[in-house]
């Protein structure tokens, strides 16, 4: 009876301002077109410089944290990356002689290059989405610096992040590789297979996805490279994904999937790229 | 003059520092507790905050406030549209109802309505990840427990604001 008469008091009332609201959030949100509508934007743009500066202040105690209590592990991690540099400078000296060669072979065979032409944006990552049910981020820049829905976004390397599924005037949401809502057609190994790298719940937690629905008769081993194919156009082919770290059977048995370790280490990113155009001369 | 008299000033007081709190806790929830996951999951307090209004606001109050951050969560959020504002209208009122007829005020009932609300919100927003994406349910629930778990003792202090906000009308 309490129940009741508390509901015919106030359920009304509030059934109304939730009616209104839903309403104003769908207008509001531009009823998730991507583009976000005035009011997430406006939003947005007000949240932007004071997460920028608490982003600032916790890089500042998380550097000062690692400086204190992480030093030996530093020390042991700046000996093995200067031992990489030296593999690396090697590499490089190769790679010179190499290209001179391909150049030289390429007039032979009269041959166009082939190169990929990225037009990048960077940005730095103000604030995480603090949903445990998708994997996102924002960046503090939007449509006024160029960058548009669906653009792709990777890190300094070129390993792929994720790409732009909202956007403000001066931000950006970022839906990252491993949310559950991440579909890219992907290129597996030497023999260039072909599958969709598809978010899952479970994986997400652990920072990884899997590639699936391979094409017939195509095998994927452990530890083979995963690229971007480029179908569809969503994303610029090439761009790497990640290794394949195991490989697993669905729950009926007959169909297989990789899973994948992405290149990009997303606990560690504070910075990225957005691709905003590219060109692929073949 | 008469419509300056029709403003209950003291009524748009108390809500103006019930969204300066939420504003505040919103910001925590999205720049610092995004970041730290002690159990595997984020922290996500604000449907305690909510609970606490209704605790001690009553329904209308609870159901009002849970709209504007359900709002705003949906705003800052990827992948909801509506998600949050409904749900925590509903807390809100729900919190409101319970300590109308079931609850007392006291912290512990507090605890017991905060943790149900933050299972309820966790709980929520895994429902379309079940439902879209075939997750498996086990996993989903296993998250929902543990964001409830970590929120649950960072929902401490919104009781004894709600309190210090909610002790002005008291006095008035």
């Amino acid at each position: 009876m309490k129940v009741k008469r508390y509901l015919l008091r106030y359920g009304v009332k509030v059934a109304a301002v939730l009616f209104v609201a839903v309403l104003g959030v769908l207008i509001g949100t531009g009823i998730r077109s991507g583009l976000a509508g005035p009011l997430t934007d406006g939003a947005g743009s007000l949240k932007i410089p004071v997460q920028k500066a608490a982003t600032a202040l916790i890089d500042w105690m998380e550097s000062i944290y690692g400086y204190v209590y992480q030093y030996d592990r530093l020390v042991e991690e700046n000996n093995s990356l200067r031992a990489q540099i030296a593999e690396l400078q090697e590499r490089a000296r190769d790679y010179d002689e190499i290209a001179a060669e391909n150049e030289r072979l390429r007039q032979l065979q009269n041959l166009r290059e082939k190169h990929e032409d990225f037009t990048y944006e960077s940005a730095k990552i103000v604030s995480w989405d603090s949903s445990n049910y998708a994997s996102a981020f924002n960046i503090s820049k939007g449509s006024d610096q160029g960058i548009e829905l669906g653009d792709s976004v990777v890190t300094e390397y070129g390993a792929l992040v994720g790409q732009v599924t909202e956007l403000g005037t001066s931000w950006a949401t970022v839906r990252t590789l491993i949310d559950v809502n991440t579909n890219v057609g992907a290129l597996i190994g030497e023999m260039g297979s072909s599958g969709m790298v598809v978010g899952e719940f479970t994986l997400m937690q652990q920072g990884q996805t899997r590639v699936t629905y391979l094409s017939s008769g195509s095998q994927i081993f452990q530890g083979d490279e995963v690229l971007t194919s480029g179908a569809g156009g969503s994303f610029p082919p090439g761009l790497i994904i990640g290794e394949v770290s195991a490989i697993m059977s669905e729950a009926g048995g007959q169909t297989t999937y990789g899973v994948i370790d992405p290149a990009c280490d997303l606990s560690t990113l504070s910075q990225v790229f957005v691709i905003k155009d590219y060109k692929i001369v073949e | 003059m008469i419509i300056y008299d029709l403003i209950d000033l003291k009524k748009i007081r108390r809500a103006l520092l019930y969204i300066a709190c939420l504003v505040v806790m919103l910001y925590i929830q999205e720049t610092l507790l995004s970041r730290i996951s002690p159990l595997g999951v984020r922290a996500m307090p604000v449907p305690a905050f909510i609970a606490a209004i209704g605790l001690f606001e009553g329904g209308l109050w609870g159901g009002l406030f849970g709209v504007l951050a359900g709002l705003m969560c949906d705003m800052s959020s990827s992948g909801t549209t509506v998600l949050f504002t409904i749900s925590f209208a509903v807390l809100g009122f729900l919190a409101g109802l319970v300590c109308e007829v079931l609850i007392n005020r006291r912290f512990y009932s507090y605890m017991i309505a905060a943790a149900l609300a933050l299972l309820l919100a966790a709980v929520c927003q895994a429902v379309p990840v079940w439902v879209y994406h075939g997750a498996a349910p086990l996993a989903l629930l296993r998250t929902a427990g543990l964001q409830a778990a970590w929120s649950l003792p960072l929902a401490v202090p919104s009781y004894f604001v709600c309190r210090v906000i909610a002790g002005r009308k008291l006095k008035e």
